[in-house]
């Protein structure tokens, strides 16, 4: 799972986008079309006394709900069938039926006083037992509701800087016709986040479309980060059964990333070599690079005669050229547990950088015309040939949103390196450059670079940089690294050290100029 | 099994009682002496007893939920080291731990040096073991395991300033290290 | 930033409930005898600690004990109101207080869960004063003064299909 934005839209910061989360695994889809609109016009009433602050946000607030067209996404959802599309609406992920053994041993009271009350033929102790008898069918009769839910969540600053407190409301309302006299909340708030004051949690009854509200204030960190899921637990009156809910609802997303940072693409000149490709590009005339003078010989053609020569020194010289080829590039992405760092206690995580990074790098190098692959070096397998066209950045797009290896929570295993090696060379293609996501953490990393640039997969390292100086240990830490990519750059190896605050597309950039120079 | 006779008991029971709601004399036909009676407050106290152990025995069901509000806490690379230098600055006679720290800091000082100097790796620990390395006099205590070559005051502040000599010597190190790691662009 | 933690037990409000129904079955035992509300009283006061720890055997075992309370204030003599009413507060305490835990587990002590579990108790209470009241009056209005013995036999029926019907 991952907490990178799934919206192929781009990303222009609109973080409601609406949009029903394409999960199918058979669950109910519990907003009700109609009985929807009337419920969020009692929403409204309920929270009128209450304004969430919603800021830019526009799909966010209860109001806007009501109106439910105002965002441009949700006219794409009139197609999708039914009248949902509102913002509110959830999708049941998964659900569990629990009996809590909450009334489990009651009939002691009856027993006993039974029991008793025959010794002494005592009458009071007899209607004791009568009560006893009421609980234990209180106990049993009802089974815990299945509730109908909507879930509306609003943030008060959807792009903050890293470091700001950023208020979440969220408004859940009872769209169903049960009373649900139970209801425990818990929001699913995203692992690499954290939430620094009041829980984000609450316990309710509502009667059928009644809502409630409540939130809580997270600390905004470099990055993105959805909201998509909250978890509800559903008990019946006497608290004898339990339904557990794992709720999907629309995804709210803060952004924290510098600028253009958040574009989907980077400016990528230099970064691969275009020539080393073994398939021709169809474009004759454009794309060539001058390679060597030779001696004319009789037949040449002549737009491919050296002219300036011919008119200084008088003689007949042919160029030759090298005709630009679809390099074929795989993007291979660093997950070792080793990777899975923070730059300090407030930065960012460098294995969400690196992801990020990924999806950027793959982009903008299959926009080039390049055949552009994935891998992770990760326990994980993760690979996706290298290949062009619509279909192929489709399925690199959904395997860079969902694959489980591509997560903000560090791996359980470990890898085995030369086992990796191995697999990896196997897979690649001859003349395939890899360009290597990796924050260089140890000397595995140098290892693996250059143990493909020896094997004549030219390697580019993006490297983002996971240290600080602000305590001798982290100090030491950086002037390792430094020397790590030192000598990584000394077998030849082209290495672009991204730094902290910078962006990616700058990293390049200063790259580019010190290997031109 | 046993709840259906349970059951089928219980609704004969039931007839029993309320035909004797109406008709009260059958309750006379019913055994009613010590014997039986006791008999059944055992059956129904030994229920009782049945029930408790019942809940003492049975586990709570109810779902767990997650500690949402709490994030991933991911190390920065050097955390360890960190923690080891305060660990080593605070207790006494632990010669050890402090080699092993001094040791980390050496192999990072030598390829530094071997970087930047272009010398062999010999050399390199040469210089470090005699402090040719660094302009600093602390940093290069720290490996020369010598005083530093200050002046007496500096060293008498040295001594009796908050930081532990090892520990000023450990950072004055390591920034060296970093300023000739960070030095020019190759 | 680690972000907060919750403290996984009852808010200190959540006390209330169970305590307030306790007093009242301590107050039912009293009428019958001393002995048996200190009793009650006893286990009123492990009930309410468990809640305050969060610890479900605290509050089982609190409660059986306010319960043995209330049987043995009948055993001395106490009439029937009190003894019923006591027993229905016994539970309705015992109920709350293992509501509160859960809510307390569930979802930390920084959540206001008062109105939720005022509403759980309160439908306990309603069970407990229903059979009570309907115990009470058919058994004092019936026909003629039912014998003991019709009492029981009824009273078994009930119970051993109850529990026949126990899921």
């Amino acid at each position: 799972m991952s907490d990178g934005d799934r919206s192929d839209e781009p990303d222009g910061g609109d973080p409601e986008s609406g949009r029903r989360p394409e999960r199918s695994d058979g669950g109910a889809d519990l907003e009700a079309a109609a009985s929807g609109s009337d419920a969020t016009a009692s929403a409204d009433e309920s929270t009128a006394g209450e304004s969430p602050e919603s800021g830019a946000v526009s799909g966010g607030a209860a109001t806007d709900v009501a109106a439910g067209r105002s965002a441009a996404d949700e006219e794409s959802e009139i197609d999708e069938g039914s009248a949902a599309g509102e913002a509110g609406a959830t999708t049941v992920r998964e659900m569990h039926l629990v009996s809590t053994n909450h009334w489990v041993g009651v009939a002691t009271v009856s027993f006993l006083t039974a029991g008793l009350g025959v010794v002494l033929r005592s009458r009071p102790l007899f209607l004791a037992a009568v009560v006893g008898v009421g609980y234990l069918a209180y106990a049993n009769a009802t089974e815990a509701p299945e509730p109908s839910i909507s879930v509306t969540r609003s943030v008060a600053d959807p792009d903050p800087e890293p470091g700001d407190r950023v208020r979440v409301t969220v408004t859940v309302t009872n769209t169903g016709d049960e009373v649900l006299s139970d209801l425990r909340i818990v929001e699913q708030v995203p692992d690499a986040i954290a939430v620094v004051d009041g829980p984000a949690r609450t316990a309710t009854a509502l009667r059928p479309g009644a809502s409630v509200t409540f939130a809580y204030t997270v600390l905004a960190r470099r990055g993105r980060f959805t909201f998509e899921g909250i978890d509800v637990i559903a008990r019946n009156v006497s608290g004898s059964r339990e339904r557990v809910l794992d709720l999907a609802t629309a995804e709210t997303t803060i952004t924290c990333l510098p600028g253009l940072d958040a574009t989907d693409t980077v400016p990528l000149q230099g970064l691969t070599s275009p020539y080393t490709g073994r398939v021709s590009t169809d474009s004759a005339g454009e794309g060539v690079e001058f390679a060597s003078l030779r001696e004319y010989h009789h037949g040449d053609a002549l737009s491919r005669l050296d002219w300036n020569r011919y008119a200084r020194d008088g003689e007949l010289a042919t160029m030759e050229f090298r005709e630009e080829r679809m390099a074929t590039v795989v993007v291979l992405v660093e997950l070792r547990r080793a990777a899975y760092l923070q730059v300090g206690e407030d930065g960012p995580h460098v294995a969400d950088r690196s992801i990020d990074a990924t999806r950027r790098l793959f982009n903008s190098l299959i926009a080039t015309g390049d055949r552009v692959g994935v891998a992770a070096l990760a326990p994980d397998d993760v690979w996706l040939a290298p290949g062009a066209g619509p279909t192929h950045q489709a399925e690199a797009r959904r395997l860079l949103a969902t694959h489980p290896a591509l997560s903000p929570t560090p791996p359980s295993g470990r890898l085995y390196v030369p086992g990796y090696l191995k697999t990896l060379l196997s897979r690649l293609d001859d003349d395939a450059q890899i360009v290597f996501v990796s924050p260089v953490p140890d000397i595995t990393s140098a290892y693996i670079a250059r143990a493909l640039h020896v094997r004549d997969h030219p390697v580019t390292v993006v490297s983002p940089d996971p240290t600080r100086t602000d305590t001798p240990g982290r100090t030491l830490a950086a002037a390792e690294r430094s020397n790590r990519l030192a000598s990584l750059r000394r077998a030849g190896i082209r290495v672009v050290d991204w730094e902290g605050d910078e962006r990616l597309a700058e990293a390049l950039e200063r790259a580019r100029r010190r290997w031109s120079a | 099994m046993i709840r259906r006779g349970v059951a089928a008991a219980g609704v004969v029971l039931a007839v029993v009682g309320l035909v004797a709601v109406a008709v009260p004399s059958v309750t006379t036909m019913l055994p009613t002496d010590d014997a039986v009676v006791t008999v059944l407050a055992v059956v129904l106290l030994l229920g009782a007893l049945r029930e408790v152990q019942r809940r003492r025995h049975t586990e709570f069901e109810y779902t767990e939920t997650s500690d949402t509000e709490l994030t991933l806490e991911l190390p920065t690379p050097g955390d360890e080291y960190d923690r080891e230098l305060s660990r080593v600055t605070v207790t006494r006679f632990n010669q050890v731990q402090r080699q092993h720290l001094r040791d980390e800091v050496r192999e990072v000082a030598v390829e530094t040096v071997q970087r930047r100097e272009r010398c062999t790796e010999e050399e390199a620990t040469e210089m470090i073991q005699e402090g040719s390395w660094t302009d600093d006099p602390f940093a290069a205590a720290f490996f020369t395991r010598r005083a530093p070559a200050v002046s007496r005051r500096k060293r008498l502040r040295e001594l009796v300033s908050s930081t532990p000599p090892f520990r000023r010597r450990a950072v004055a190190a390591i920034e060296a290290i970093h300023r000739l790691a960070e030095g020019t662009d190759e | 930033m680690t972000g907060i933690e919750i403290t996984r037990r009852p808010a200190r409000r959540s006390l209330l409930v169970s305590a307030v129904a306790g007093s009242v079955a301590t107050t039912a035992a009293a009428l019958g005898s001393p002995a048996g509300a200190m009793l009650c009283l006893a286990g009123i006061a492990v009930l309410v600690a468990g809640v305050a720890t969060a610890r479900h055997g605290l509050v089982d075992g609190g409660g059986l004990v306010a319960f043995l309370g209330v049987v043995f204030a009948a055993t001395e003599g106490a009439t029937a109101g009190p003894v019923v009413f006591g027993t229905a507060a016994t539970v309705v305490a015992w109920d709350a207080g293992g509501n509160a835990v859960s809510l307390g587990r569930q979802l930390g002590n920084r959540v206001d869960s008062l109105r939720v579990e005022f509403l759980h108790a309160v439908a306990g209470a309603v069970v407990g004063l229903t059979t009570a009241l309907v115990g009470l009056v058919l058994f004092r209005l019936g026909p003629t003064r039912q014998p003991v013995t019709t009492l029981f036999v009824l009273l078994l029926a009930a119970v051993l299909l109850v529990v026949a019907l126990n899921r």
